[in-house]
């Protein structure tokens, strides 16, 4: 559990950092994470991403597929939304939820919507009804945190950095035991 | 005999001298071979290498080569200043004419052969200080080192570190100094040639500066170029759409991530975007939290874009496999030790009615359990516990 705390502080501290940047990854998966002795290290800036938007036969098959379990409901809503719809907006929101992603598939071994089909999944991320379950013996803290960047709507999202005891590296209790 | 990376050795200054090493020993492995071979060659023959040794200390006084080869030296010195003494005048007409013969087959083939000549030449420039010998010998002498000068220049930067550069240095001394016995009684033209051939591995090295840097290691096919710097591939650690990670060597013999987008068919948008990527990447370096890159070209000709990166050990996304197949298997073992134990608890519990009843399910389980499982269940009951076992089968079968 020490090893999930330790990666989940620094791939927050990472994509904080190009927050803080001015910058929203969109495609935040552990494979663009990388270990460069010991550190976690942020690679990729959306290059796969405009391969994927890119190559449009490979969208519905393996890219997609996989990266489609870190997808926020608003990056769906997005991109799948007809011309009437108006679109949203990716924000920093939207890499929280992928971060929250991350840290499940972390603590629970797969991703949240990971054994749903396409359909299903799409569904599952946008709708607030479906409920996400933990398996049992998962740390509370942990729950705590991943439903909370799991949240459908992007603006109850907390921040990685908050100024108000809400921030999730620096406040919150998954990370710091004392805060409860 | 071309042995061009122990010479670019001396002249790449890099940080990591493990590395260094074993590159050069992949890189020329022939070269390598022929140096062990000579090595031991020179061991097989005994005090006359170190003899060598001992005059090219003494011709140019190299304060580290006199140290180390001292302790080789105290032997043979005494049996060679000894043979010196009486030999010098009476043979050195005999190991000239042979000289001239092997020089032949020097040129052609083996440089160890050269080494076994070392004594004879010793004989020769020992008598130089002397300076009894005749002009025309010691304005050889003068080419010499004239010679030694010009290769040091690579050489001498490179010498006080590495233990394998005085043997090369060495080697190379003596192969001249064959060289220049031959030359008396060879045309001076054939010297030029035979120096050169001498000399072949630092004229290679100074020729072939940055683009054939790695020659010796790859075909041009396996080499990439990002603003001029030559990358050697090593292998392919990741791809993903249109775009390989390799594996890669620079010139400083560091490894890095090479990442290759190739362009086509792309739109400028999507081109654009990975212009943008890479001014991101370059906007956010120096944060730990970010990858570092170091070097990047949008090549638009073959339609390529390669981006040097650091390289890293591991991604999160393999950690995270590696850890579910890693529970997995745990799981597997677990439930295999709880039937074991399961079984054995059976075992244990004395032979009744009940007993059978327990034991019943037990076949259809051994079909479908691992071999684990099922060793455990022929070996855990004793013998005894069998027959109620089989018994118990045939009735339901029944």
């Amino acid at each position: 559990m020490n090893f999930v705390r330790l990666t989940w502080q620094q791939m927050l501290g990472a994509v904080h950092f190009i927050h803080e940047a001015k910058i929203i990854h969109g495609d935040l998966k552990p494979a663009n994470f990388l270990f460069v002795k010991g550190a976690l290290k942020l690679i990729d800036f959306g290059i796969a991403k405009s391969i994927e938007s890119d190559d449009t036969t490979n969208i519905y098959r393996e890219s997609q597929v996989g990266t489609l379990n870190y997808m926020s409901p608003e990056a769906i809503l997005d991109s799948g939304s007809g011309a009437g719809v108006p679109k949203m907006r990716l924000g920093r929101a939207s890499d929280v939820w992928s971060l929250g992603c991350i840290l499940y598939q972390m603590c629970c071994g797969s991703t949240p919507f990971a054994k749903l089909h396409m359909v299903q999944k799409l569904q599952a991320i946008v709708n607030p009804e479906h409920e996400i379950k933990f398996p049992a013996d998962i740390d509370a803290a942990a729950i705590d945190a991943i439903q909370l960047c799991l949240r459908r709507s992007a603006r109850e999202r907390p921040p990685i950095i908050g100024k108000e005891g809400d921030g999730l590296l620096n406040d919150h209790w998954f990370l710091h035991a004392d805060k409860t | 005999m071309k042995n061009p990376p122990s010479e670019e050795m001396p002249t790449i200054k890099t940080p990591s001298v493990s590395l260094n090493t074993s590159l050069t020993g992949g890189a020329s492995q022939m070269s390598a071979r022929s140096r062990r071979r000579m090595s031991i060659r020179r061991r097989l023959a005994g005090g006359s290498p170190s003899k060598g040794l001992g005059s090219v200390g003494e011709a140019n006084p190299t304060p580290t080569l006199t140290t180390r080869i001292r302790p080789a030296l105290i032997g043979a010195t005494n049996i060679g200043g000894a043979g010196r003494v009486g030999e010098s005048e009476s043979l050195s007409p005999t190991p000239v004419a042979g000289a001239s013969k092997s020089s032949v087959s020097i040129k052609k083939s083996d440089l160890a052969y050269m080494l076994t000549w070392d004594p004879s030449k010793k004989k020769a420039p020992a008598p130089v200080p002397a300076v009894t010998k005749g002009g025309p010998q010691l304005t050889k002498v003068e080419e010499n080192d004239e010679d030694d000068e010009d290769d040091s220049g690579g050489n001498a930067a490179a010498l006080p570190p590495t233990p394998p550069v005085p043997r090369r240095r060495r080697k190379e001394e003596l192969a001249k100094k064959c060289l220049k016995e031959v030359a008396p009684s060879v045309a001076p033209s054939e010297i030029v040639k035979s120096s050169s051939i001498g000399s072949d591995g630092s004229g290679t090295s100074t020729t072939s500066d940055d683009t054939s840097a790695f020659l010796p290691l790859t075909l041009p096919a396996n080499l990439f170029h990002i603003n001029g710097n030559p990358y050697a591939k090593l292998d392919v650690i990741g791809r993903g759409g249109s775009c390989k990670v390799y594996r890669a060597l620079t010139k400083e013999l560091g490894v890095v991530a090479l990442k290759r987008v190739k362009l086509d068919g792309m739109d400028k948008k999507s081109i654009d975007g990975y212009a943008n990527e890479i001014a991101l990447l370059k906007s956010l370096q120096g944060n730990p939290a970010i990858i570092e890159m170091y070097d990047s070209e949008v090549d638009l000709e073959k339609k390529t874009i390669l981006i040097a990166m650091q390289i890293g050990d591991v991604d999160l996304n393999d950690v995270l496999k590696q850890q579910k197949e890693a529970s997995r298997d745990e799981l597997h073992t677990v439930s295999g030790v709880r039937a074991k134990r399961a079984r054995a608890k059976r075992a244990h519990a004395s032979p009744t009615a009940s007993d059978q009843r327990v034991l019943v399910p037990n076949p259809p389980i051994t079909k479908r359990c691992s071999a684990l499982v099922k060793t455990s269940v022929l070996q855990a009951p004793p013998p005894s516990l069998r027959p109620p076992c089989s018994h118990s089968v045939l009735p339901r079968a029944g």
